[in-house]
């Protein structure tokens, strides 16, 4: 859309600067540990997924269960049976009931298309997201989050004038701006094209590297899931394989 | 002519469209976020209003704001006057009758907002206070401005329900639709005409600001 905007820009972004970023996140060492069903009208999912540092990657058919498993660990659906646990904290449990509300596990999550505000532009949409602080410290923290994802120049501009790319930057900014426990990313990079989409992966690995935050990253795109996966679970009939250490191709399925 | 009446009615209008705003953006919220027993029955009431023959409601609305009732007593002892018959009983009597017009416009326009905007505002860890304020609202203010908008031009027209509330008093709460009728029962057809006009012309103009409002929001969505 925007292309000297896009162009302006180079694939990690003119000013990502990879020191202190570990500092994005509280705990580095972070563990996502999922054991339950979902219902979605008739269907139902199977998911057993241990994750920590890194990208561990859902990877599976459309319609298998893998957004359904991230709403469910963010909180915006409930299990129906099982447990999911964030660093060892029980945030939901089908069991007694106990459900967390989403607010309150400090996840990172962007989605296929990004849902920046409309009405608020690119820095405040990011500060929005700062959890502490003043108003002032919330703006400062936005301004450094986008130099990290490359996109200073854009603080001032509405979500609307952006690319796809420029706005799936905003979002990771933003993702990451509560210092998260946990990004989850659903089909983050499905709706761009290709050399935006590797761009924007490599943008993803070097945030993911950095700060530490353990990653599950929601894809049908077995090149995606090859670039970037630490670790790969295979979605088969709505159930979860064991997470698997290695790339998709090397992967046999039980 | 004689410029109070449409003075009372602009200051009458104005001010109950605060009221209407307010009392039916809160409800239209609650109508199309809550889930709570008697929703439906609430809403039933809320929208009474339109449907009741002015008159209906307007005696309803005596009995219960009389010198005999609770609170018409409970306002004499307050400001040492009744509340009905005066400047504010008109202003009460354009509140109740703009208020649904507010609600239902608004209840449409917040239903309308796509609901992962507010998902993607809990992610961040938006209190839900905060995700009306921030995120819903905003994004269904087309629609919130449209419903004040109806209600200022109802606000403005009522006849029936001020009648009964307020009474028609020349020079004191006798409101431009009043006059209009008071003129014709005197067979002053100038005077009616030019009032008629008057109002006639206000309703154009808003019903013209909702209409651009609304189809604005259409033309937004992606």
């Amino acid at each position: 859309m925007n292309a000297s905007g896009a162009a302006a820009v180079n694939p990690l972004g003119p000013d990502v600067d990879s020191t202190g970023l570990r500092s994005l996140s509280e705990d580095s060492s972070g563990t996502i540990d999922a054991q339950f069903s979902v219902r979605a009208g008739e269907f139902t999912a199977q998911v057993d997924i241990g994750a920590n540092s890194g990208i561990t990657v859902l990877f599976g058919p459309s319609g298998a269960g893998k957004s359904l498993t991230l709403a469910t660990i963010a909180g915006l659906r409930r299990p129906s049976t099982g447990t999911v646990r964030i660093n060892d904290c029980l945030v939901a449990d089908a069991s007694t009931g106990f459900h967390m509300r989403t607010q309150d596990r400090n996840l990172g999550v962007v989605f296929q298309d990004s849902l920046l505000l409309p009405h608020r532009n690119v820095r405040d949409n990011v500060a929005l997201a700062v959890r502490h602080g003043t108003r002032a410290e919330r703006r400062n923290y936005a301004d450094e989050l986008l130099h990290r994802v490359g996109a200073s120049k854009l603080a001032h501009a509405a979500p609307a004038r952006l690319s796809g790319g420029e706005r799936q930057r905003i979002a990771l900014a933003r993702a990451l701006a509560g210092k998260p426990h946990a990004l989850l990313l659903d089909e983050p990079f499905s709706a761009l094209d290709y050399t935006t989409r590797r761009t924007l992966r490599e943008l993803l690995r070097h945030l993911v590297d950095s700060t530490g935050v353990p990653t599950l990253l929601v894809t049908h795109d077995l090149d995606e899931a090859a670039q970037l996966a630490d670790r790969t679970v295979m979605y088969l009939d709505g159930s979860t394989s064991p997470a698997v250490q290695g790339f998709p191709s090397q992967l046999t399925v039980r | 002519m004689e410029w109070f009446p449409l003075w009372l009615s602009l200051r009458v209008a104005a001010t109950s469209t605060v009221f209407a705003a307010i009392i039916g953006i809160a409800l239209a919220y609650l109508l199309a976020k809550g889930k709570f027993p008697g929703r439906g029955i609430l809403e039933a009431i809320a929208t009474l209003p339109i449907v009741l023959p002015p008159t209906v409601l307007g005696y309803y609305l005596l009995v219960t704001l009389g010198v005999r009732s609770p609170i018409g007593r409970a306002w004499e002892s307050a400001f040492g006057h009744t509340l009905v018959f005066t400047p504010t009983a008109a202003i009460v009597a354009a509140s109740v009758s703009a208020m649904p017009f507010v609600l239902r416009t608004a209840r449409a326009a917040i239903e309308a907002v796509d609901p992962r905007f507010e998902q993607a505002a809990r992610t961040i860890g938006l209190s839900e206070w905060r995700v009306a304020a921030q995120v819903t609202l905003p994004l269904a203010r087309r629609g919130l401005l449209a419903g004040i908008a109806l209600g200022f031009a109802r606000a403005l027209g009522d006849f029936g329900v001020t009648v009964m509330l307020a009474g028609n008093i020349p020079g004191r709460t006798q409101t431009m639709p009043v006059a209009v009728y008071d003129a014709v029962q005197a067979g002053n057809n100038h005077r009616a005409s030019t009032m008629s006009a008057l109002l006639g012309l206000i309703a154009l103009v808003v019903l013209v600001a909702v209409n651009r409002l609304t189809r604005a929001t259409k033309l937004e969505q992606p």
